[in-house]
């Protein structure tokens, strides 16, 4: 039942990636890729932005080398994810973690982080099974549906499309209103603005790293240099 | 070697190393390494940190395009989705159905506004 729980919680991650991965399936048809080396890609590498990177950069002829070493790089803010989680999952079997790790993606670490404290500890692996599961999913048929489709949908679906692109942002902005509180507004406010600072200026990974270590360190460097409050009022 | 197979180690290996990537830390207890002391201070970080990363996975998701005049229905639309996200989750408590609310918010937003 857990599965089927982190199933049902992957519907908003559902709707923001498949007009993503219909969008990866018609671009890499475009540059010509083979309908079974882009199926390989989704199926393997499950990293949108990563994935994008790749086909363009191989377009382009880029070294393969180089090409390889810039799309494994720009998951490299998948490390915080997994070092976040992994407290909150200490207990989970050695070999329940490999079959998990495969799916931390951004929006399924933000739905497990937002999340996983609800459920009992022996069974948040399924959980988050059933929520990849979901997300792996739609991601994989997006991008059959965008190799297959694609003439047909750049002419009839553009009405939908901009209503589809709001979804990621809604899922994250979700995600984020359960945890603003007196503890956590000041780091979100921090991370906010730094991420979008660099994505201003088109380092949006990067901005991610900083924003993420930033944050946090700031608020607990300013929390152990509060002074001591002195006052009856302070115990209210 | 052919390039076709080429470009399916090359995707090989960046699977693998993308894989790697979100794995390793998975096996790394952090508090065991830094010891009890600092245990209360690393899981404050680490949730801290947390709340961090979504917030900085929000800035870097919007579309930033939207923010001009000549953009002004996307704008409007955009803003109608996030108040729509913001009443739903103080009625329900549920992201799932703040997600929806925010995205027919949305929708509706921007066939009103469509002749700005």
């Amino acid at each position: 039942m857990s599965f089927i729980a982190g199933l049902k919680q992957s519907w908003p991650l559902v709707l923001g990636y498949l007009p993503v991965a219909i969008a990866f399936g018609i671009s890499a048809q475009n540059m010509e890729l083979s309908t079974s080396i882009i199926m390989l890609i989704s199926l393997l590498i499950f990293a949108g932005a990563s994935q994008f990177t790749f086909i363009a950069l191989f377009a382009a002829s880029t070294p393969l080398l180089t090409t390889v070493l810039i799309s494994i790089g720009l998951n490299l803010r998948h490390l915080l994810y997994s070092s976040s989680l992994s407290p909150t999952l200490k207990n989970v079997h050695i070999r329940h973690r490999l079959m998990i790790a495969f799916g931390l993606t951004d929006e399924v670490f933000a739905t497990t982080f937002h999340q996983i404290k609800q459920i009992p500890e022996k069974k948040r692996w399924l959980w988050i099974l059933g929520l990849e599961f979901g997300a792996y999913a739609s991601w994989v048929i997006g991008t059959f549906i965008g190799i297959k489709g694609s003439d047909f949908l750049l002419n009839h679906v553009a009405e939908i499309k901009p209503v589809l692109s709001f979804a990621m942002p809604a899922l994250f902005f979700s995600l984020l209103l359960p945890l603003m509180n007196k503890k956590t507004a000041f780091v979100i406010l921090i991370a906010f603005v730094t991420a979008l600072i660099f994505t201003l200026f088109n380092h949006a990974t990067t901005g991610i790293f900083v924003a993420a270590f930033i944050a946090p360190a700031f608020s607990l460097f300013l929390q152990s240099h509060k002074k001591p409050c002195k006052t009856n009022s302070c115990k209210s | 070697m052919s390039d076709n197979l080429l470009l399916i180690i090359s995707i090989i290996i960046i699977a693998l190393g993308t894989y790697l990537i979100r794995a390793i830390p998975l096996f790394i207890n952090i508090e065991v390494l830094l010891g009890e002391k600092r245990k209360q201070l690393v899981r404050r970080f680490f949730y801290l940190m947390g709340a961090a990363i979504i917030a900085a996975l929000f800035a870097t998701s919007i579309d930033l395009s939207a923010f001009s005049f000549t953009q002004l229905p996307t704008l409007i639309s955009m803003l109608s989705g996030f108040i729509g996200i913001i009443i739903a989750y103080f009625l329900f408590k549920n992201s799932g159905i703040s997600v929806l609310v925010g995205l027919i918010s949305y929708l509706i937003a921007s066939l009103l506004f469509v002749g700005i």
